[in-house]
This record gives C-alpha cells, structure tokens and sequence, in this order.
C-alpha cells in the first residue's frame, strides 16, 4: 500500500485568477484553490489577472473560513537582478496566511525552506521534476512536501513513481495541456521574446493578433507568425506555436498538438488507485463560469465515485479548447 | 459618411447612464484595467443594428450604426445574449472564443484586461441598468420582476 492509499479521496485543487473565481472555487466545492499575485512571480501573468496582496489577503481569509486552502504560485524562474521581486512574493504570502507555497526555481525553493520553514512547499509542474531522483532531490534538499507531476507520465508510470519517492503527488486532471515539455519551453521566448518560465506568460496577448477574413476565417498571428487559420466551421484553440498548424513535408497540418484539452474524469478511478494525493484543476486564466462548472463536475465525480455510483465523463466538452478532449499521457499509446 | 452621422445620439444619453452606473458601482473594474482603461473599445453587437465605442478612462461610450467606421483599439463581436452573458461572468470567454460565439481583433492585451476586469466584478447588468434611472427605474423593475417571476411558467407552457 502507498502511503497516499489511506486517504478517502484526494484533494480537490482548483484555480482562480481573481477573487471572485476564488469565491466561486470554494462555493462550489474546491478543497484548494490555488492563485498568484499581480506580477511576473507566477505563471499566469495576464492583464486584469491575479491577486494584489490586499486580495490575497481576504481571499485566504474567506476560504479558510469555509474550512478551504489556498496555495500560492510563486512558480517562475527569478530573473537575474531581480529575485527580491520573487522572495518578496513569497514572504508576502505566508504574510497573506497560504497554506502552501508552489515554487519551481531551486534558489526560490532554497530561501523559502530557509526563511519559511513552517510553510508547506509544493514543487511547482514548471520545474518538471518526473523521475524519483529528482523529486527526491527537491524533498530532501528542500523539504519539498508534494510535487506537481509534470503531464507527460502514464498512470502505470506515477503509481510506480508514488512507490519511489518520500513525498505526495499532484496530478492534472483537466484543462489546457502544454507540449510536454513543462518549463522547459522556448517555443513563446523564440517568437515574442517572453515566456511563461521567465514573465509568466505563454504567447503574451501584447503580441497575439487575430483577424477576421471576408469568408468567415480568422487567422491568429503571434509575433511575426501566422499560426494557424480557421475555416468559418471550425473551432479555435489557444494562439501558441505548439497549437499552430504549419505546412511542413507536404502537408499542412498540428504538427505539434491538435488543440484540446485534458479530461480525466474517465480515468479517475485509476489515479485514485496510483496513489496521488491531489487532482489539479488547470485555468487560472479561465473565467469563474469555467471555474464553477469544472470544480462542481470533479466534486460531483469525486463524490460518485465514493458511491460506487457511474462517474458521468462527458460533462465538460463545452469548455475545451478546440472543442475536443483527450486523457493525454494518462492513456499513453504511442511510446 | 461623416462620423457624426454614423452616431446613434437618440441612445447614447440611457447607454451612457447605465455605462457609468456600471463603473460607479463597481470601481474594482477600472483598478483591474489598469492602464488598458484608456484603450478604447468597439463592442458589435451581431444581432443589433448598433455598436458601441467605450473608454472607461474617460468614461465615455458612443453609439453607432453597425457599419461605422470609428477608431478604435480593439474589438470583441457576438450576439446580445452571449455579451450580456460574458460581460456578468455567467460565459467563459475562452470557451465562448473557442466556439467562434465571440470574436476579438485589435489590441487582444486590452480585450483580455477587459474580459478579466469584467469577470471578476460581479456585475448585472439588468440590476444596474435598472438602479441607474433611479425613480423612473421603478417600473422597469416592477416589469422586470414579473417578467422574472413568469419566465418557468412562460417556458413550461411550451415545453414538449
């Protein structure tokens, strides 16, 4: 038996870009919500997005009212010159009450542990920690008490993992999938020149344009590249290179990935099994209406599930991007 | 055609009343904005013969033919009902861009401020529109409860 086995069910962690996502997080039945402040220091640092400390404050206060936790995402990597902007922001929130910091930088990872060291710290998916010696390096360099696994392992490949390694895994369970190759990315960098592991954003919206054709096409433009053009019909993804469709060989085609998102709610059974601590939600950019509707389904799948009750799979089609779901690496075929 | 005669002056004074009854109630908008509240913004509304030009800095909104051609920053397009419904937070803009229910062009750093401003704020817009005629309010809310209070029965009588 892992050691995770003697939960009941794991964690429910849930994003929320503003406050009022935060509300509805934890209305609807998130054991977790976890959110950033208004900078750089985290990973989705879109405009009108994040918390100031003011909010960060209040939010930790409504949730732990309602019995709720709330973990931080300091999670970039602090850029030369300027790491007090990252330390602040995580002295600011064990100030603001967190529950758990999630970092991905192993300096940041460091002056936490040492300056925090009653604070609970996450390894943070951008630090792509996904084999048991690295993760065993964060735990016990850094006391890192749960890593977020990166979404590239099957279910075989982390119930094998959670018997080699000291500490609890987070799992994504649904939303926006990157090419899998978490933090370590330069797709953005080489085309805007910004990134999600140094700005904290992927594709920046300051260098994303989309234009309409007469013929009910829209074509989406980052930086200098057309990435993609829609038919009037067809349904649309994020503007990132790896949701671009290039003519490459011949052919014109997703020769990245095809826009979807990750959907899990079908192999949940399986990760109960695997031994994971947490289920993440992903979309911290995502509107509180996504929010609402992704948590309310998990809570509800979870809650079947300890029934013994069918878990409904096809709930959330609506909110995926490109219109199409995928259980991704979870139900790994093509190695 | 001129500017001037490409506006719609007739609904610009109730546009322009319910717009900042909307920013006085919730000023967390123009906080969240931040310096994209100087942008300034087309709204079209696909299944209405008008558009509209914002800028919340100045607090101004004008209202145009459809076809105006008027200097804008960016633009976000789609039905009455899918606005309303993005602009309360009860759509996620994502998903609603995902389907083509709305489409942006321009400064997209400036809709996506704006998407997020508006979905953090709470807002609704039938409740504030209403507020912000004050007395003359009154028995639009009056029909506005009715019409609350009737639509299960009005959708049960034509249920199958």
């Amino acid at each position: 038996m892992t050691k995770q086995q003697g939960r009941k069910t794991p964690e429910l962690v849930c994003p929320a870009g503003t406050p009022s996502a935060l509300r509805v997080a934890v209305d609807a039945g998130a054991d977790v919500v976890y959110c950033g402040f208004r900078d750089e220091t985290n990973a989705r640092n879109f405009p009108g997005l994040n918390f100031s400390r003011a909010e960060m404050a209040e939010a930790t206060e409504y949730a732990h009212k309602r019995k709720a936790q709330v973990y931080v995402t300091v999670n970039t990597f602090p850029q030369a010159g300027k790491t007090d902007l990252w330390r602040k922001a995580v002295d600011d929130a064990v100030g603001c009450g967190a529950d758990a910091l999630i970092v991905a930088d192993m300096g940041l990872a460091s002056y936490a542990a040492k300056t925090h060291p009653d604070t609970r710290l996450h390894l943070s998916v951008q630090a792509s920690a996904s084999n048991p010696d690295a993760i065993k390096y964060y735990c016990e360099t850094f006391n890192v008490k749960r890593v977020v696994l990166p979404r590239v392992l099957s279910v075989t490949e982390i119930t094998a993992l959670n018997d080699e390694i000291p500490c609890e895994t987070e799992v994504f369970v649904f939303g926006g999938l990157c090419v899998m190759a978490e933090g370590r990315c330069l797709l953005s960098s080489y085309a805007t020149g910004k990134s999600p592991n140094m700005n904290g954003v992927c594709s920046p919206a300051g260098d994303v344009r989309y234009e309409q054709g007469k013929d009910g096409s829209m074509d989406s433009k980052l930086g200098v590249f057309t990435i993609n053009r829609f038919a009037e019909s067809e349904t649309t993804g994020y503007p990132t290179i790896c949701k671009g469709r290039f003519k490459c060989g011949g052919n014109t085609g997703y020769i990245f990935e095809e826009p979807s998102s990750l959907d899990a709610l079908s192999m949940m059974p399986d990760l109960l099994q695997s031994g994971v601590a947490a289920f993440k939600i992903e979309g911290r950019q995502r509107g509180r209406a996504y929010t609402e509707a992704v948590v309310k389904a998990f809570r509800k799948a979870l809650s079947d599930y300890a029934r013994g009750w069918p878990v409904k799979t096809d709930a959330l089609i609506a909110l995926a991007e490109g219109g199409q779901l995928t259980e991704g690496a979870y139900k790994k075929t093509w190695r | 055609m001129k500017k001037d005669q490409q506006r719609l002056k007739f609904l610009e004074p109730a546009v322009r009343r319910v717009f900042c009854a909307v920013l006085d109630a919730h000023p967390e908008i123009v906080d969240r904005l931040d310096d994209y509240a100087a942008s300034r913004i087309r709204i079209d509304v696909r299944d209405a013969p008008f558009c509209m030009v914002m800028q919340v800095s100045k607090r101004e909104i004008g209202v145009y033919r459809r076809d105006a051609k008027v200097k804008s920053d960016a633009r976000i397009g789609g039905s009455f009902m899918t606005l309303l419904k993005l602009a309360e937070g009860g759509g996620d803009g994502d998903s609603l861009f995902f389907s083509r229910d709305i489409e942006i062009s321009g400064d997209t750093e400036a809709v996506v401020a704006l998407r997020n401003a508006l979905d953090d704020s709470d807002m609704n817009i039938v409740r504030e529109s209403l507020a912000a005629f004050g007395v003359l309010g009154l028995p639009l809310r009056i029909c506005y409860r009715v019409f609350q209070d009737m639509r299960p029965l009005v959708a049960g009588m034509f249920a199958p």
